[in-house]
């Protein structure tokens, strides 16, 4: 059986990860720290698609990667079949369009591939905002001013007073504990129940994301009945119950495959296989998948001089010479760098700035699927859809 | 009735010590208080030891001045001591001027053993030669500035804040009044004397009184890192030079400076190379200082004076400081300025600037700053409330109990100050701010608030700081979607 040891918990790791299982090879997971995702919602993007996009996967010719649109699909539908096994909602059908959900600023930001909890909509619709007295990033005045001016679309809100029990030591995370418990679920159906008199028939409630972190699916679902409206969360910054959702089952899932995690920070990935813990552990393995992310992740470090490192590989790919903004497209390596045994993939790949491009979900689709099948390890798509020709790269 | 121009610590003083005479004075200043050199410092409170060799007056003025601010303003310093620590790669020779200079400007300097030196603090170079202590200490400047405001308001005292002066007036050779320019429109008031304590600018102000001065303007860069590291300041015995001092400010330290000529009064956009050279001169103290979490960079501009002498590089300018009084070269009667010093030495400056002005305004009273005492800020409220800045642990009531602007919001409480540099407390101030001022713009806020942060961050991007940066973009970016406004 082929081993395959995969460097990082991010999300590309565990895409990697799934696939690497669903392919039927024995797979480890070694990271230092539990990666991006409960730092985002877990809506994975490509390619802010705005406005009308009758065809959405014309937009992923413009991918700094590029694959057919046969490969395409079936990477976001293998995406979307390891999350719906891993337990997360997100819908059976791809969206045809692009959607866009709200911030807690009040912004429309655009989304692709949504989990139900979630609200996301194909154009701005009236919304009630819900804000949480004593849950900072809930600012339901400002929100929904901001969103009638930036949409022109009708909106109101309301702010909900904190339970007896709330400290001022109450995060996301804790909020979304009482939520989850039957007291807390108590406390919102009839606070809610309170206002619901005074928001029109039809207009989604919009709450902040913090609706339980076992059970949001069953809150929403308890919140729709007692106010008659349907209910969604809408996004926070970090840390965001959205991505620890995706990340806790996710996890989960891959742990009841056989895929092995492990804590640990890396110190070496050679290309004989070779693995260096800095607690001294290290293995062999038949091939290293690098998903240690970019210079958030902790798989590029930059110095007092300005260079930057690859810290598995000990090695300088580049130096930022003019300190401005962080423009991540500029460094980090390709997939196809030549080494054998070792592949790159996720934020580390170099052509790729999800922050400007809102394409997070691409840049881990592509390079993943790019990784593993240079590598050998994975072919997606119908056969022979996958040829070494289709992964070519675009400058 | 005395116009002060310049809210800095050097007017906010010259105001502080006439209204205490009993004059009636307003100060006046273009933005928030502070928003000069007198915010942009570095938070050492002078023993005089750093220029026990090259400017005795200026060590004099510092060691006495140093004594009476630990009474006066003990809520605002804090009684840190420093030493002093000469490296095997520094002259012997120094050493002993500086004792010398020590000796004769009265400051008490204790000989360490410097093998007790490195084993308290293990991150100072291994290469000490001798150590001595010194009684420096750490002022926080806007916190004093803060109580210097309040006690001219006690004292019926005006601080207007906002406003440009755009001329001064005379009539018959004597100062009438000024004028300034507002967000309200023009205001004009009239005075019987003015005072020019406009810092860096008080050569501009100066043509205002028809009477240019000679200033020496040069810039320091500094370096702010995450946590205290030492107990103490530590400086570098040798010739006052570039990166020599580490200062532990509240809960960072402060490495600076460095010494650049330029033109402009306003603090320059900070230059890569410069950075560079601040951390190889830093390393040289401090081995270990790459590793050290960096937060951001800020510049200062020093307001030295020339005099008439004309000195080669600014170190050689004395800190020493001058009141001029205008009458006496070629400009009107009742129009002073106030130039050069330190911030150690405001008091002093702020006496002797009073002095000739209480001289011609023929008022008797003497100057009393140097008996009072500026009490504490009151204590914080202790209702349960959400945190909106974790780092730096401000609520909404800290932020509404200060008037002003969200810069003037941000220098009282330290808001979007600490690590993580306002990444996760700027939208939620900006919500506040919004709520409390529905007629300001909140994108513009967010925006502004955002390019603060940057100015400082972007020129220390390395280590974990390039990490937080990161974060920071991927938040505005991807979570907020503040993109298309930036
Ligand atoms: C705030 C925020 C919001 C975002 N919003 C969106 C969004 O809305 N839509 C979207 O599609 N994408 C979003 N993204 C995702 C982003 O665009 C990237 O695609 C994503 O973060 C990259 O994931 P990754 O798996 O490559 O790396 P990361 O998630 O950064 O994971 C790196 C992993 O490598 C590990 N590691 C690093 N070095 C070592 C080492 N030496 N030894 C062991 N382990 C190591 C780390 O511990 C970590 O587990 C967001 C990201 C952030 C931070
Ligand atoms: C890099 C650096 C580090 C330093 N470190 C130390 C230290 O550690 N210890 C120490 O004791 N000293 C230190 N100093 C010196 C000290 O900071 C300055 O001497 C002192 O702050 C000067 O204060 P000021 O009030 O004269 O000037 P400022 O603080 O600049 O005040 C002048 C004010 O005048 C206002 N103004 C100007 N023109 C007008 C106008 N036309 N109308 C209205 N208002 C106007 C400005 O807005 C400004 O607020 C340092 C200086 C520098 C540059």
């Amino acid at each position: 059986m082929t081993r395959v040891t995969v460097v990082g918990q991010g999300p590309a790791a565990l895409f990697a990860a799934s696939l690497i299982r669903e392919a039927g090879h024995e797979c480890i997971i070694v990271s230092e720290s539990e990666g991006s995702l409960p730092l985002w919602s877990g809506t994975f993007d490509f390619h802010a698609p705005v406005g009308d996009v009758s065809n959405p996967w014309s937009l992923l010719d413009n991918q700094p990667i590029s694959l057919s649109g046969q490969e395409w699909k079936s990477l976001w539908e293998s995406l979307a079949r390891f999350e719906r096994e891993a337990g997360i909602p997100v819908p059976d059908l791809l969206p045809s369009r692009g959607l866009f959900t709200i911030t807690c600023t009040g912004r429309e930001k655009p989304v692709f591939m949504v989990p139900a909890w979630q609200y996301a909509q194909e154009a701005a619709q009236p919304v009630w905002f819900v804000g949480f007295d004593g849950l900072a990033d809930s600012m339901a005045a400002f929100q929904c001013g901001a969103y009638q001016k930036h949409t022109g679309v009708e909106a109101n809100y309301c702010e909900i007073p904190k339970p007896s029990k709330w400290t001022p030591t109450w995060g996301a995370v804790r909020w979304a504990a009482y939520v989850d418990s039957d007291g807390g679920l108590d406390w919102l159906k009839r606070a809610l129940q309170k206002v619901s008199p005074d928001i029109p028939p039809g207009w989604p409630v919009l709450v902040p994301q913090v609706i339980g972190r076992k059970f949001p699916e069953r809150n929403l679902r308890a919140l729709q009945m007692a106010t008659g409206h349907p209910v969604f969360e809408y996004p926070l910054p970090p840390p965001s119950l959205g991505g620890m959702r995706i990340r806790d089952r996710w996890v989960w899932n891959l742990k009841q495959s056989g895929v092995q995690f492990l804590a640990g920070r890396v110190t070496l990935a050679e290309p004989s296989g070779q693995i260096s813990l800095e607690d001294g552990r290290e293995w062999r393995s038949d091939h290293i998948i690098v998903a240690s992310g970019g210079i958030l992740g902790g798989g590029l470090e930059i110095s007092v001089d300005g260079k930057v490192h690859d810290t598995l590989r000990k090695e300088v790919l580049g130096s930022i010479t003019v300190r401005q903004d962080l423009q991540m497209q500029e460094w980090g390596r390709l997939a196809d760098d030549g080494t054998p045994r070792i592949t790159t993939c996720g934020a580390q790949c170099r052509g790729w700035n999800p922050n400007r491009d809102s394409n997070g979900g691409a840049l881990i689709l592509a390079t993943v699927f790019q990784g593993l099948n240079r590598e050998g390890l994975v072919a997606v798509g119908p056969p022979g859809a996958v040829s070494e020709r289709s992964v070519s790269h675009v400058e | 009735m005395v116009v002060v121009i310049g809210a800095g610590a050097t007017g906010l003083g010259v105001a502080w010590d006439l209204a205490l005479r009993g004059v009636e004075v307003t100060v006046i200043d273009q933005s928030g208080i502070g928003f000069g050199t007198s915010g942009r410092f570095h938070g050492l409170l002078h023993s005089g030891a750093r220029y026990a060799v090259t400017d005795p007056t200026a060590a004099q003025d510092c060691r006495e001045e140093n004594a009476r601010l630990r009474t006066i303003a003990s809520g605002a310093i804090e009684d840190t001591g420093g030493i002093f620590v000469r490296t095997q790669d520094d002259d012997p020779a120094f050493e002993t001027a500086w004792l010398e200079g020590c000796n004769r400007a009265g400051i008490p300097a204790t000989r360490l053993d410097p093998q007790k030196v490195r084993m308290r603090y293990p991150e100072v170079t291994g290469r000490i030669a001798s150590a001595y202590t010194v009684p420096d200490g750490v002022l926080e400047g806007f916190h004093l500035m803060q109580l210097v405001a309040q006690d001219i308001t006690a004292h019926q005292g005006t601080v207007l804040t906002h406003h440009h002066v755009s001329a001064v007036t005379t009539v018959d050779g004597r100062v009438a009044g000024v004028t300034a320019e507002g967000p309200g429109g023009q205001v004009h008031l009239h005075c019987d004397a003015v005072v020019n304590a406009a810092g860096p600018w008080a050569g501009r102000v100066a043509e205002l009184l028809g009477d240019p001065i000679p200033m020496h303007l040069s810039y320091g860069l500094m370096l702010l890192f995450a946590q205290r590291k030492f107990p103490l300041v530590i400086n570098r015995m040798k010739a006052p030079g570039d990166g020599d001092i580490f200062v532990p400010h509240q809960r960072v330290t402060i490495l600076g400076t460095t010494d650049i000529a330029q033109d402009s009064p306003e603090a320059p956009a900070i230059v890569q190379s410069e950075v560079e050279r601040l951390m190889t001169l830093g390393r040289e103290l401090i081995p270990s200082l790459d590793s050290w979490r960096v937060l951001r960079a800020f510049t200062g501009v020093r307001p030295l004076y020339e005099g008439e002498t004309h000195a080669a590089s600014s170190r050689e300018v004395s800190r020493d400081f001058k009141v001029i009084d205008h009458h006496a070269r070629h400009g009107p009667a009742g129009a002073f300025s106030v130039v050069g010093g330190k911030w150690t030495t405001f008091r002093l400056m702020a006496e002797r600037t009073s002095d000739m002005v209480a001289g011609y305004l023929k008022v008797s009273s003497p100057c009393v700053t140097a008996e009072a005492r500026l009490g504490s800020p009151p204590a914080k409220m202790a209702a349960p409330e959400s945190v909106l800045c974790e780092c730096e642990r401000v609520c909404a009531s800290d932020l509404r109990a200060v008037k002003g602007s969200v810069d003037e919001w941000r220098t009282a409480t330290w808001f979007s100050m600490g690590p993580c540099q306002g990444t996760f407390c700027a939208h939620r101030v900006t919500a506040l701010r919004h709520a409390v001022f529905p007629e300001e713009d909140p994108d513009e806020m967010i925006r502004h608030l955002r390019a603060e942060r940057a100015k400082g961050m972007i020129p220390v991007l390395w280590g974990a700081n390039a990490r937080e940066y990161a974060l920071q973009q991927a938040v505005r970016f991807q979570t907020l979607e503040e993109g298309e406004s930036l």
